[in-house]
């Protein structure tokens, strides 16, 4: 039930059992009515609109307690130089934080760390001397690179990619590069190049003029198929797909992973490094790093638990076939089938097409269809 | 919900060696937990040459299935296979050299009766009885899986591969096709992809049992081998054991589903659970 | 909220830096967030999932109204279960059921309440299915026949009274008659949960039905929880577990690990009941095309299909979200895997109950219309009792006193609004199907249904009420591009 029409269910039920007798208006006579006053209504995030398929019968549920579930990520496509984490997480984010909340963060990650938890690191910043977790360096300048584990590059174009060139003589970690909305021409380039990954920030992409009024999922699965196209023929090396933005929750962690994420950029242990604890005026790194770092426990333990729900033993084995949706705009932004019918809303068009042509008897060739296909599905968005 | 099989002979002469024999009996005793379709894969060295069958079902009428033999030689057999592809009525089956695929919907005591199983020799074969939970009861959906990438393997499996789509996505995307919507398939596919690659089909076992997910036990046979392998967390069944020999047959290496189906063939000495996660191989002598 | 001031206070502030940075604050997920900074635990939610859309709403009963000055009494609102193959059959009254709700997910004066309407309603003609919940049930309940008492000892009837004397102590419900309390009217399912909470084998022995529990649409794949809070002394001794330490139940059975698995426990339970007692298998709407598959071919004499919104009282906050498809939805996968298994298989009384996010007679007639034969209720019964849907019922604090003890519950009042409500349930569906032209029920069918908007024709096969479906809207957008693509398309 929607948040706001929990008073109207109860009132309606609360009738019937006061009075025990047939009410004038049944819930869903008032609740239609109100929704059609409130005209199109604003939609919830389209993350709510996304289910995941369940194991029970057809399949068993893995059970956290006596199966272990794998979070292991390693980033890099050469073998010998990969990142490994223990989830599949790099700390990644806007958030401006004063040294204390730095320092704060630090002993958290090293914490981590120690508890066989290990998450990266994504900053500007250089990395630090007592790190024990993965430092991922934003480099603008490619000489003032200091001894990071990673690199981030910001693509800016062709100089961005004679920065990888050159880089990858001299670096043997890897390289991400964070894409912008045309990241579907230059992909195969710059991994073709030697970049081990890109990294889509979909709350920036989103703001573009490309992805309009389109939601973090078509901005996912734009990425992974640009990303699987360039290993079209070859054999799979690794290279990964990091997103950031809109994913700050496990549910939506787990849902990115499904329609193609290997990592996930996570601010909200940024948050809580800068809002931290302030007792009596003075900011306390210890206490601050204690709620970062229960705050990844308990996501660590959410991100285990969903993958054995759904039957998997690793977090990595997630993909496009366990999710669902009860929103159109879902199913064509991140072609995921409809709930209960298990197509996407492009087959459904595309079947009545295919039927519409045959009993019409007329003659159209495949790219006219595809036009049609995308007219037909333009209306719904 | 199905009945895995298969058997292994320990005889470098292979004198008479019954293998259809001891695979229907091992099958037949194991019926009462399947009884949507049955089949076999046995080879014999006799059958090794410049001679590859390709083996298809063609739909006729409603729910009728023939089968369709094409004999290739070794430098046409990438044609015959391409022609396949083409023909939408064909639903592959098997890529044979020393191998011979045989599989129908039924009980298994109508496929030895339709094939004549029990008459077939070899040095080992596997087998397979089927209960269908998630895909339709017809021939081409019956076990074992075999693949158009390279002749001679198959595979008999009893669980489900559930990042099935993950694995078969990714396969395909490297260029390696599938004939069926069956998650079986894909460990023949993934074997297979993994020979051609490095040759190695112990090394390409571990490979699978560490990508795939889901509770799984198969056994797959290649030309000289078959492996009993069990997911990392052993959650389906397996069992091995060995039949020292008689005036009757060579011994052999024989596993199974059941310890039942053991018993009825009498391997019961050295009796053992594959590990979960390492997978058990014998190589032909 | 009842949640530490240091917590809310946390969240306040990651609200303030997030709207400063020119975000909007989703408070939901950031309280969520200061709760696991502050105990490094994953956060718990109870009843139902918030599904954006559940599509009820958007599905209407053409001619049928709750309301009618005609009397449509004589309509047949009966459902029956069992006769598959199970030799004794329950029959109920009406086509809805009490849903599992446990005693210890639920307090005590709850259950007193259901158990005690659902005798008042038999003795007024209306039997109402109950079922126990997956934490055992109460002493009542099993020993709530002169049968059921006949063999029993003197020493484990004296248990049984003491036991019971010390619940109703610590509830302040002395005054209520031992005899009265222990008359059952009503048929009780059981539930034959992955957690095995009982001690007594008459549990299943006594029951009128069986349902193994596979699982249920709060928290698909995942095992039931009932928090360390939450297990008191007495709900302990009930369970025959630890007091006080958090109730977990494995999230499968560990003897069920595929569909032969299934096969192998009916056909046990059904030895052990010597074939007599009907067997449900549930399960939440997920692979459910799959499942109902493996469900019919398993020898069971009925299926429960339990929806997303299915209610919960406790869950992991994100299980209980994202995981599982919404009822309507769910229908759709089901007729077809009945329909596929009757194709080569006669006929043989399989009955289909379905619940979540279902509360009143429309939606019963809906789900019912759908292809369900009966449907399950929770979260209705819960708003009978005063439930104030602030879905905190993992946690001690509930406003109605349900499934929390802070707040006493009025047992009276309690009982009598579910009486009121079943009853007046039951002649609002009578009016529905009278008012269609059916004689029961169970005979309101998809003819009698139209939808509003795309999506919902698309999940349901409905048509719109101009007649229109989902095929012919798009046929006509189809038309539409066509012309404005200026592709004239030749005519073969």
């Amino acid at each position: 039930m929607r948040l706001n029409e929990k008073a109207i269910i109860r009132k309606s039920i609360l009738e019937l059992c006061n009075t025990g007798l047939p009410r004038k208006k049944s819930t869903d006579d008032v609740i239609r009515t109100i929704r059609e006053k409130s005209g199109s209504e604003k939609e919830g995030n389209l993350w709510e609109y996304v289910v995941a398929l369940g194991a029970q019968l057809s399949r068993p549920p893995f059970d956290p307690y006596r199966e272990k579930i794998k979070l292991t990520t390693k980033i890099g496509r050469k073998g010998d130089q990969k990142v490994s984490l223990k989830m599949p997480i790099l700390i990644y984010g806007e958030f401006d934080l004063s040294q204390s909340s730095k320092d704060a963060l630090v002993l958290a990650l090293n914490d981590l760390d120690d508890n066989r938890t290990t998450v990266g690191l994504i900053s500007k910043d250089e990395p630090c001397d007592e790190r024990k977790y993965p430092h991922f360096q934003i480099l603008s300048d490619i000489n003032k690179l200091a001894d990071p584990d990673g690199i981030v590059l910001e693509y800016i174009g062709v100089k961005t990619e004679e920065k990888i060139e050159k880089i990858r003589k001299e670096f043997d970690g890897p390289i991400l590069v964070e894409v912008d909305e045309y990241f579907a021409y230059y992909t195969a380039k710059l991994l073709e190049l030697g970049a081990d990954g890109i990294l889509v920030n979909t709350d920036n992409i989103a703001k573009s003029e490309k992805y309009k009024g389109k939601h973090a999922i078509a901005i996912i699965h734009d990425a992974k198929l640009a990303i699987n196209e360039f290993y079209r023929g070859k054999e799979n090396d690794g290279a990964c797909l990091v997103v950031a933005g809109d994913v700050n929750n496990a549910g939506k962690m787990v849902k990115a992973a499904g329609l193609g994420a290997d990592v996930i950029g996570y601010d909200t242990s940024l948050l809580i490094a800068k809002v931290g604890h302030h007792s009596e005026n003075f900011f306390d790194e210890e206490i601050t790093a204690q709620k970062i770092f229960n705050h990844m426990i308990a996501t660590k333990s959410e991100l285990t638990g969903i993958p054995a729900a759904l039957g998997y033993s690793d977090f990595h084995n997630l993909s496009p076939s366990d999710f669902r949706t009860s929103s159109i705009k879902a199913s064509m932004q991140g072609n995921i089938p409809l709930e209960g019918v298990d197509k996407t809303y492009r087959n459904i068009v595309e079947e009545i097409l295919d039927e519409y042509i045959d009993t019409k008897n007329i003659s159209i060739d495949q790219q006219q269809k595809q036009k049609i296909i995308c007219l037909v599905m333009e209306e719904e968005n | 919900m199905c009945g895995i099989c298969g058997l292994m002979m320990d005889d470098s002469s292979l004198r008479y060696s019954p293998v259809g024999s001891i695979l229907q009996d091992m099958m037949e005793s194991q019926q009462i937990r399947a009884q949507d379709g049955a089949g076999i894969a046995i080879f014999d060295k006799n059958n090794a040459g410049d001679s590859f069958k390709i083996k298809n079902f063609r739909k006729e009428g409603m729910s009728n299935y023939s089968i369709d033999e094409v004999e290739s030689s070794s430098e046409n057999v990438p044609e015959n296979l391409e022609k396949l592809s083409q023909d939408s009525e064909c639903h592959f089956f098997s890529f044979e050299n020393e191998m011979t695929i045989l599989k129908e919907t039924g009980l298994a005591r109508d496929l030895d009766r339709k094939f004549g199983i029990r008459k077939m020799n070899g040095s080992h074969g596997i087998g397979h009885l089927r209960i269908a939970t998630s895909s339709r009861v017809t021939p081409y959906n019956t076990h074992p899986f075999s693949t158009t990438i390279v002749p001679d393997i198959a595979i008999v499996h009893n669980g489900e591969i559930t990042n099935y789509n993950m694995l078969r996505d990714s396969l395909e995307l490297e260029g390696f096709t599938f004939h069926t919507d069956s998650d079986s398939e894909v460990i023949a596919v993934f074997l297979a992809s993994k020979i051609l690659k490095h040759g190695d089909i112990e090394r390409a076992h571990r490979e699978f049992v560490a990508k795939a997910d889901g509770p799984f036990t198969y056994i797959a046979a290649t030309a000289d081998s078959i492996a009993i392998v069990r997911d990392k967390f052993g959650t389906r069944k397996g069992i091995i054991g060995y039949n020292p020999g008689d005036s009757d047959h060579p011994p052999f290496w024989a596993m199974a589903t059941d310890l039942s189906a053991l018993d009825v063939v009498g391997a019961t000495t050295k009796i053992e659970t594959p590990h979960p996660g390492k997978p058990r191989i014998f190589y032909r002598n | 909220m009842p949640l530490p001031k240091d917590v809310m206070n946390f969240r306040w502030d990651m609200a303030k830096v997030v709207k400063t940075e020119g975000h909007t604050a989703d408070l939901k997920s950031l309280l969520l967030d200061a709760q696991k900074a502050a105990d490094g635990l994953v956060p718990y939610a109870s009843l139902g999932a918030h599904s954006q859309n559940d599509y009820f709403p958007n599905v209407m009963i053409n001619d049928g109204k709750i309301n009618s000055t005609q009397d449509y009494s004589d309509i047949d609102a009966s459902l029956t279960i069992g006769g598959r193959y199970s030799k004794k059959i329950i029959k109920t009254d009406v086509p809805f059921s009490v849903a599992g709700m446990s005693y210890g997910s639920v307090k005590l004066p709850a259950k007193i309440s259901l158990h005690l309407a659902l005798n008042n309603l038999a003795k007024n003609g209306i039997k109402v299915l109950m079922n126990t919940g997956e934490g055992g049930a109460l002493p009542w309940e099993i020993y709530g026949t002169q049968k059921s008492r006949e063999k029993l000892s003197k020493m484990h009837w004296d248990s049984i009274l003491q036991y019971t004397n010390k619940l109703l102590k610590a509830n302040h419900l002395e005054g209520i008659d031992i005899d009265e309390l222990f008359t059952r009217e009503y048929p009780l399912v059981v539930q034959y949960a992955s957690g095995r909470f009982w001690k007594d084998p008459a549990y299943l022995l006594n029951a009128d039905g069986i349902e193994i529990k596979i699982g249920q649409g709060a928290k698909i794949g995942h095992g039931g929880i009932l928090p360390g809070s939450k297990v008191t002394e007495l709900v302990a001794e009930n369970r025959g577990i630890l007091a006080h330490k958090p109730a977990h139940s494995p999230s499968r059975h560990l003897d069920i690990l595929g569909p032969e698995d299934l096969v192998a426990k009916v056909l046990e339970l059904r030895e052990l009941t010597n074939w007599e007692t009907p067997i449900i298998v549930k399960v939440g709407a997920s692979r459910i095309y799959d499942d109902m598959e493996i469900i019919l071919k398993s020898y069971a004499d009925c299926a429960t299909v339990d929806g997303l919104v299915g209610g919960t009282g406790a869950a992991p906050y994100e299980v209980r979200e994202d995981i599982g498809i919404n009822t309507i939805a769910s229908l759709l996968p089901i007729r077809n895997a009945i329909n596929d298994y009757y194709e080569t298989h006669d006929k043989d009384g399989f009955k289909l109950l379905v619940n979540g996010g279902i509360w009143d007679s429309e939606r019963i007639s809906k789900t019912i219309a759908l292809g369900a034969d009966g449907v399950g209720i929770g979260t209705g019964f819960l708003l009978a009792m005063g439930c104030t849907l602030i879905q905190e019922c993992h946690t001690d604090i509930c406003p109605a006193g349900i499934t929390g003890s802070h707040e006493k519950l009025d047992v009276e009042k309690s009982a009598e609004g579910i009486f009121n409500y079943i009853k007046a349930t039951k002649i609002e569906l009578q009016n529905i199907a009278g008012l269609l032209g059916r004689k029961k029920i169970e005979d309101i069918e998809m003819t009698d249904l139209s939808v509003n908007d795309l999506l919902t024709s698309i999940v349901s096969e409905l048509p719109f009420s101009d007649g229109t479906n989902h095929v012919s809207k798009i046929q006509s957008k189809i038309d539409d591009a066509i012309n404005a693509l200026n592709l004239q398309g030749e005519k073969i």
